[in-house]
């Protein structure tokens, strides 16, 4: 299995080298665009909900990213050592309440877990362990 | 990122490129102004975007909420991104 391995800050502006390393190595694995799009999808919406909410100091912190493929099946495993969040335990969200209700966060948690095949999360040695599986 | 342009007494918002967090957080004051100024329905086209994330929804619903529902139209989605609204439950918007 190969896979690809990077550490990076807690700061919105290591997206873009975080990003070509990921688009580097799916294209090196000629992974699927649809599936490319789940990755960034996915990456998008958790990467930055862990740098905007997931510290209340404003030291700096890792953040380690890990993808390995098995084929055209893509394991994601993404860990921080920020406040505890689970992701998986945030309650469905309901998209079809009219406009006028429609509340504007949990979106991007909603959008993941209904893209991934699966995910799950843990808490390991004082660290959020998020897992996703992509195919 | 983004060029507005009045067709046909719409407005219509031209995106262009990756809709991701970063780029929707420079933009959205401003979308959001150009929305609030303008008369009538407003069109978002996507012609030339090829990623959105859960930031650009937002903005959608926002202007939504704006104009009322039936409002917004959004243009020239790829597949990747109708999905996306579908799963939002908001594909309402999609034309």
């Amino acid at each position: 299995m190969k896979s690809l391995n990077i550490v990076f800050k807690n700061d919105l502006a290591e997206l873009q080298r975080v990003y070509e390393g990921v688009d580097s190595f799916l294209e090196t694995e000629q992974i699927p665009e649809e599936t490319v799009f789940t990755v960034h999808l996915s990456l998008e919406e958790m990467i930055s909900n862990i740098i905007k909410y997931g510290f209340d100091d404003a030291a700096s912190h890792d953040i380690s990213l890990q993808i390995s493929a098995q084929g055209k099946k893509l394991k994601i495993v993404i860990e921080d050592d920020g406040i505890e969040f689970n992701p998986v335990s945030v309650p469905e969200k309901d998209t079809q309440i009219p406009l006028h209700e429609k509340k504007i966060g949990g979106l991007g948690i909603h959008l993941v877990k209904n893209m991934v095949q699966d995910i799950s999360y843990s808490r390991k040695n004082g660290k959020n362990h998020l897992e996703l599986t992509i195919k | 990122m983004f060029k507005t342009e009045v067709k046909e007494g719409k407005l219509t918002i031209n995106f262009e490129g990756r809709m991701d967090t970063a780029t929707c957080s420079s933009i959205e004051a401003e979308v959001n102004g150009n929305v609030e100024k303008a008369d009538g329905p407003v069109v978002f086209d996507l012609k030339g975007v090829d990623f959105v994330s859960s930031a650009f929804l937002r903005i959608c619903i926002s202007a939504a909420k704006k104009k009322g529902a039936g409002n917004l139209q959004v243009l020239n989605a790829v597949p990747a991104i109708k999905k996306v609204f579908k799963i939002a439950g908001m594909d309402q918007f999609i034309a």
